[in-house]
């Protein structure tokens, strides 16, 4: 073995050397003959001439030697390659369908693993990522009471001063309301920063792509330095390599920028456009009074991140914290804390519907796959057959089986790595799809694309598709007979029972993963049809909305007024059939608000309190909505902050609290703005319910109150057009922009829009896993041409008997279309077992139907039943075409 | 020269074991050497001797080595390994055995 190997290797490295070495060999042979002849007494002339003769030819002599020596691995291959790449182009046919059939399924597969790759696979982008850790635990303060992650600023630096286990901690403000500034500017916007401690970045292990990071000490003397987004640095500074040092205004203040961070870091979340010292943030050091039951939200607002030391595991550092915390609360108890810490290492954030998803859509292009991988394994087959004399031929020449198998399977690598390019072009088109309309809220899927662990992908895939459909033809061929192939010169009769089952058992795995991806399909587009028939409780065609910021800084009575010209002006805009507005239209979850008391019922406790909105509400609200009032009255200017308090309840509302009562006139307390919680409210109306945040959300219960005794803004401008809304869309923009130089204005969107983008997840996961099962199906349904085609040209003989002893054509039609059919309820058979089992783990992405909705289940096995019967027709007719006479003769 | 035969599959081997088991010899001087002892019945051809050798030097059988002929020229000289010895004895007795039996049936007519 040894000796073997290196002799292999000799002549794989030194080949030249070899070669010459042989040649001198064979050379002093020669001579040596030579010499024996003239020692005989020979004229040398003549000896050379007899020694030529007895020599024969030089050159295969050495090429025999070659193949004596053993050709080395590498040489086998590369001949392997040649003999399968000349294979493969002799029987082109064959060659592009599997091709392509497998190109299909390698490049759906490989689009599917780049996406699950950026999304969930790849790493976090910061420094050995694997060690850094988050913290949740459980807060029993009042109304804040749930799991959280805030914490005072006392508790992290209590957690950072008494933890061994952390290399290092930091605090940053709690994304959302804590961070949002106004960047000041001729067109003002909204944007997010990040509040955080100077050590953040040095933990994250990052470096700014330009300038520095802010100090300790900039921290310390709360100076106002900022990082930037590299979004930020192209959209506000053009990206110009000077702009350190520059200013950046914010709620009218300038900040110095001192650096730029890359584009892939985006932490706390991903909107983040600039970082800040912690103490910079405008609420830093702001003191209202401290409670255990309504402020734990303004005192708890930092979240803290981790990194453990090397060598502490996340059971330690849970162990320390565990014991820390208890510590703190014996010390001194306090609901504002959190209790329960546990510690998680940090990881992609991403909703559990995205997940799911995406696992379900791999699931799926594996299934193409598989059944891409069976059809061209049946393919190989019926092809196998014609082979079966090659095959015999050459092992009657020597080769093994083990050499005849390493062949075969050679061309099957061969056409799956060829098929693996070309799916790899297929994929790099499918990704740039995938990117382009896959909903914008996945957080790195922008990140998708191939690289090395996608190449390296595509080379695992292809191989395993090799040996999946390699395996079944190899296996078959190699066992043939060669002496009973030569002789009888055609097929064998024999090894083709065999053969016929294990194509009918393709074709059947084939029809039972078509199944259950048109029935996972089919339960996804009903899910779909469910969530879009939802009514909304609302007319969103012709309804124009924009939201309206007031920069930090303006006063309460100027935004007040301002909001009351607003509405008079968009009122007065031509065209307009009603204007209202909201404050959260689409933006805001419902919250966990509830109702204090209702009259005449016993007071609830908080704990019992079920989720409930408080919306205020201006002008034409709900007519701009188009929601109806079912009954009772709408709101009046007369209605004034000096009036009897009043309220409009959805029907949920009316529902929930009072059943089969008139809820009109019925007084409520809540837990409201306005610093008069103990005042009595009295419902005057009740509208629809409205499902604004999503058709798919559980419905929430909804108080509104009038703008002008709850006293907030309303921010959302909503507008109901006469006509084409999107042509009143300038104009509204326009009057708002000239009444208010300093206002941020949203885009102008309609209601119809923005509808629509809550179902585009949805259907984006919809549409492709119907493509996909669109993709097995159309395999499939080539599959059982195939197998019924092969069967009729095999049976030819038969068919002929039995037409020439009285069976019509449509006796023929009929047994050929019910052997389609067999195979075919076979697969359903399987296919339906397997469904039942698999599409419970859609769970959450149903709507509306059950994971074993019968009507999606018949419906699959409709169509595919149908699929069967065409597919099988045509091998059908020609078998109805056979003429008995030349079947009959052809024996 | 009618006296010659055919050698059967796989005896070249054994008897270029047994040459060169008497001593490191080069492929001309093997097949002389056959030759001679055969009584001139088995001549082996170069189209087959050199691939067997490079065949059997490759299983590691025999190994090569250059040194210098008889005639004061530069050729590859062939010895038997240890594994070679080892394969020469079952081949030879492989080969004892088969032609006895050969010989018992064919003499049975």
């Amino acid at each position: 073995m040894w000796s073997d190997l290196i002799y292999r290797l000799r002549a794989l490295v030194r080949r030249r050397a070899v070669e010459k070495e042989m040649d001198e060999e064979l050379r002093f042979h020669f001579e040596r003959q030579v010499e024996k002849y003239v020692g005989s007494g020979m004229a040398r002339a003549e000896a050379e001439r007899r020694a030529r003769m007895e020599f024969g030819g030089v050159e295969s002599v050495k090429e025999e030697c070659r193949e004596a020596r053993g050709v080395s691995v590498v040489e086998t291959t590369v001949q392997d390659v040649r003999y399968a790449v000349r294979t493969l182009r002799k029987s082109p046919a064959f060659s592009v369908i599997a091709a392509v059939t497998l190109a299909l399924g390698i490049g759906a597969n490989t689009a599917i693993f780049s996406v699950m790759e950026a999304v969930m696979l790849r790493p976090l982008p910061y420094k050995d990522p694997g060690r850094l850790v988050r913290f949740e635990g459980y807060a029993r303060s009042g109304v804040f009471s749930g799991t959280d992650s805030s914490v005072t600023y006392a508790e992290f630096e209590a957690w950072k001063s008494q933890s061994r286990a952390f290399a290092d901690m930091a605090a940053y403000y709690r994304p959302g309301g804590f961070n949002t500034v106004t960047l000041t500017g001729a067109e003002p916007e909204t944007a997010q920063g990040g509040f955080v401690s100077a050590n953040f970045l040095p933990l994250m292990g990052v470096s700014p792509i330009a300038g520095r990071w802010f100090t300790s000490e900039e921290e310390t003397r709360r100076e106002r330095v900022v990082v930037l987004s590299e979004g930020l640095w192209m959209r506000r500074f053009g990206g110009s390599g000077d702009v350190i040092g520059k200013t950046l205004e914010m709620d009218g203040v300038g900040a110095r920028v001192i650096g730029v961070m890359p584009a892939t870091f985006q932490f706390p979340d991903r909107g983040v456009q600039f970082w800040m010292p912690v103490t910079t943030n405008s609420h830093w050091g702001e003191n209202i009074p401290y409670d255990t039951e309504h402020t734990r939200g303004y005192w708890a607002r930092w979240y803290v991140v981790g990194r453990l030391k090397t060598g502490v595991t996340i059971e330690q550092a849970q162990a320390e914290m565990s014991a820390i915390n208890t510590r703190l609360h014996r010390e001194a108890p306090d609901p504002n804390r959190l209790s329960n810490i546990q510690v998680q290492a940090l990881r992609v954030e991403l909703s559990d519907n995205t997940r799911l998803a995406i696992c379900v859509l791999f699931a799926a292009v594996c299934c193409v796959l598989l059944i891409a991988c069976s059809n061209v394994a049946n393919l190989a087959l019926a092809r196998a057959v014609g082979r079966e004399r090659e095959m015999a031929v050459r092992t009657a020449l020597g080769a093994g089986r083990g050499r005849l198998i390493r062949q075969l399977f050679t061309e099957s690598a061969v056409l799956a790595l060829f098929s693996g390019c070309l799916g790899l072009i297929l994929a790099a088109l499918g990704i740039r799809a995938l990117v382009a309309y896959a909903p914008a809220d996945i957080y790195r899927l922008d990140q998708a694309g191939i690289d090395a662990g996608v190449l390296g992908f595509v080379v695992a895939v292809s191989l395993l598709a090799a040996i999946l459909f390699g395996l079944a033809p190899a296996w078959t061929i190699s066992r043939g007979d060669p002496n009973e192939s030569l002789k009888s010169g055609t097929r064998g009769a024999t090894a083709d029972i065999g053969l016929t089952r294990t194509r009918g058992l393709l074709v059947v795995l084939e029809f039972a993963l078509s199944v259950v991806l048109l029935t996972g399909a089919g339960l996804l587009v009903r899910s779909f049809l469910a969530v879009e028939s939802v009514d909304p409780g609302f007319r969103p065609e012709h309804v124009l909305t924009m939201n309206i910021a007031q920069p930090a800084g303006a006063s309460e009575a100027r935004r007040r007024e301002l909001d009351e010209e607003t509405m008079a002006r968009v009122r007065a805009i031509p065209g307009i059939q009603a204007a209202g507005a909201i404050d959260g239209l689409f933006q805001r979850q419902p919250e966990d608000f509830g109702v204090r008391a209702v009259e005449g019922r016993a007071p609830d406790s908080k704990v019992s309190w079920a989720p409930l909105t408080w919306e205020r509400i201006r002008g034409d609200y709900f007519q701009a909505m188009g929601a109806r009032l079912m009954r009772g009255r709408l709101f009046t200017e007369r209605d004034g902050p000096e009036s009897p308090l009043v309220a409009i309840v959805d029907e949920s509302m009316a529902r929930r609290y009072w059943p089969g009562e008139d809820p009109m006139g019925k007084r409520i307390k809540g837990f409201d703005h306005r610093g008069k919680n103990d005042d009595w409210v009295t419902i005057i109306g009740i509208v629809e319910d409205m499902r604004r945040h999503g058709r798919e959300q559980k419905l929430a219960s909804h108080v509104y109150e009038w703008y002008k005794q709850s006293g907030d803004r309303t921010a959302d401008l909503v507008v109901r057009a006469a006509g084409d809304p999107k042509a009143l869309a300038a104009t509204l923009r326009t009057v708002v922009r000239g009444l208010d130089r300093t206002a941020i204005l949203s885009p102008v969107m309609t209601v119809e829009h923005q509808l629509s983008d809550q179902l585009a997840p949805r259907r984006f996961q919809t549409w492709l896993l119907s493509l996909f099962s669109l993709m097995a199906v159309v395999l499939a349904s080539v599959g059982i041409y195939g197998v019924m085609h092969y069967s009729v040209a095999q049976r030819t003989h038969e068919i002929g008997v039995r037409m020439a002893l009285g069976a019509r054509p449509g006796n023929v039609v009929r047994m050929v279309i019910g052997q389609g059919i067999m195979l075919a309820v076979m697969g359903l058979g399987a296919g339906m077992v397997g469904s039942w089992w698999l599409t419970r783990l859609l769970g959450s992405l149903l709507f509306g139907v059950t994971a074993t909705d019968p009507v999606t289940f018949g419906a699959a096995a409709i169509v595919l039943t149908l699929v069967a019967i065409l597919a099988s027709s045509i091998p059908a007719m020609r078998a109805a075409r056979v003429d008995p006479l030349t079947a009959l003769r052809c024996e | 020269m009618e006296e010659r035969i055919d050698l059967p599959q796989g005896t070249l081997d054994l008897l270029i074991l047994k040459t060169v088991a008497l001593g490191p010899q080069h492929g001309w001087a093997i097949s002389e050497r056959i030759q001679q002892i055969s009584r001139d019945v088995l001549q082996v051809q170069q189209g087959s001797l050199y691939p067997a050798l490079h065949r059997l030097e490759r299983r590691g059988w025999i190994k090569a080595e250059w040194g210098v002929s008889e005639n004061n020229r530069k050729a590859k000289y062939y010895a038997l390994t240890r594994a070679g010895r080892k394969q020469l004895e079952t081949d030879a007795h492989a080969w004892r055995k088969l032609s006895t039996a050969v010989a018992h049936v064919l003499d049975m007519a």
